[in-house]
């Protein structure tokens, strides 16, 4: 029992110094009614220079499509390994999508940046339609897209 | 007379049975249209289709042509197995270094 009541001790002293590496990001995008069957949406992260780092997010099912989806297809040749278990359904017209995802803290006030490409059935693709620095400050903080997308905030 | 009288019956005759199977008061005899059946032959009557798109069988996604496909909805678009990713819950998210390894996503449609 002594040993591990100090084992415990030991433990939360840890906790209390090593700083978090990860936290509870929520992704809120307010779609418009823009009237059109589901928009597929990519989310994902490049730096400062364009460089693509990885995805965070997919909206719609079928990868054929994917291609309409130009910056992230252009990123990352269409490979399914980069969506594989963050994927989802597409989201309909003048509907919001909340995504909950443990984010690497170091994502923040780094220079990097947050992109979602946009296509509906039938309109035209929407490539960078919204492109957000990831910042302490832009939390909570809503940006305007330009076609599908009403507004989309991240919050932490 | 005789000759002309016996051509005026055979036309009053075959114009008889031609009007008959016009307003369906007769068929074709059973055994040979199911014979016809046997044989492989389609006897179901086809529309024209004068739809001069030659893209038929493809649908417009965002500008450009992509394969229609019977299943196509406005999805909610999950078409998940095959040819798409694995949907989140399905495996976990990649290791690209942005997501914590080992969690999944939480999401909500409103």
């Amino acid at each position: 029992m002594k040993s591990f009541l100090a084992v415990l001790a030991v433990t939360t002293a840890l906790s209390a110094v090593t700083p978090a590496i990860a936290g509870e990001v929520t992704l809120t995008t307010n779609l418009r009614n823009y009237g059109g069957p589901g928009a597929y949406l990519a989310y994902y992260v490049t730096d400062a220079s364009g460089k693509y780092l990885g995805s965070l997010w997919m909206s719609g099912g079928k990868a054929r499509y994917y291609e309409h989806l130009t910056g992230w297809y252009r990123a990352t040749g269409g490979n399914l390994g980069e969506i594989a278990g963050i994927t989802g359904a597409s989201v309909g017209s003048g509907r919001t999508l909340e995504v909950t995802l443990d984010l690497a803290d170091a994502l923040f006030d780094a220079g990097y940046e947050l992109h979602i490409d946009a296509a509906v059935e039938d309109y035209r693709d929407s490539p960078n339609e919204i492109v957000v620095p990831l910042t302490s400050d832009g939390s909570g903080q809503p940006v305007q897209g330009s076609r599908y997308i009403a507004d989309f905030t991240y919050t932490r | 007379m005789k000759l002309l009288r016996n051509l005026v019956l055979a036309a009053v005759a075959v114009g008889g049975i031609s009007a008959a199977y016009a307003a369906g008061a007769a068929s074709f005899p059973h055994n040979l249209v199911s014979g016809i059946d046997a044989a492989g032959w389609d006897l179901s009557v086809r529309k024209a289709d004068y739809d001069d798109d030659e893209h038929e069988g493809y649908r417009r996604f965002g500008g450009g042509h992509e394969r229609h496909h019977e299943d196509d909805d406005d999805d909610q678009g999950r078409n998940y197995g095959q040819n798409g990713p694995g949907p989140a819950g399905s495996t976990t998210p990649p290791d690209n270094g942005l997501i914590l390894k080992g969690t999944a996503p939480k999401v909500q449609v409103n």
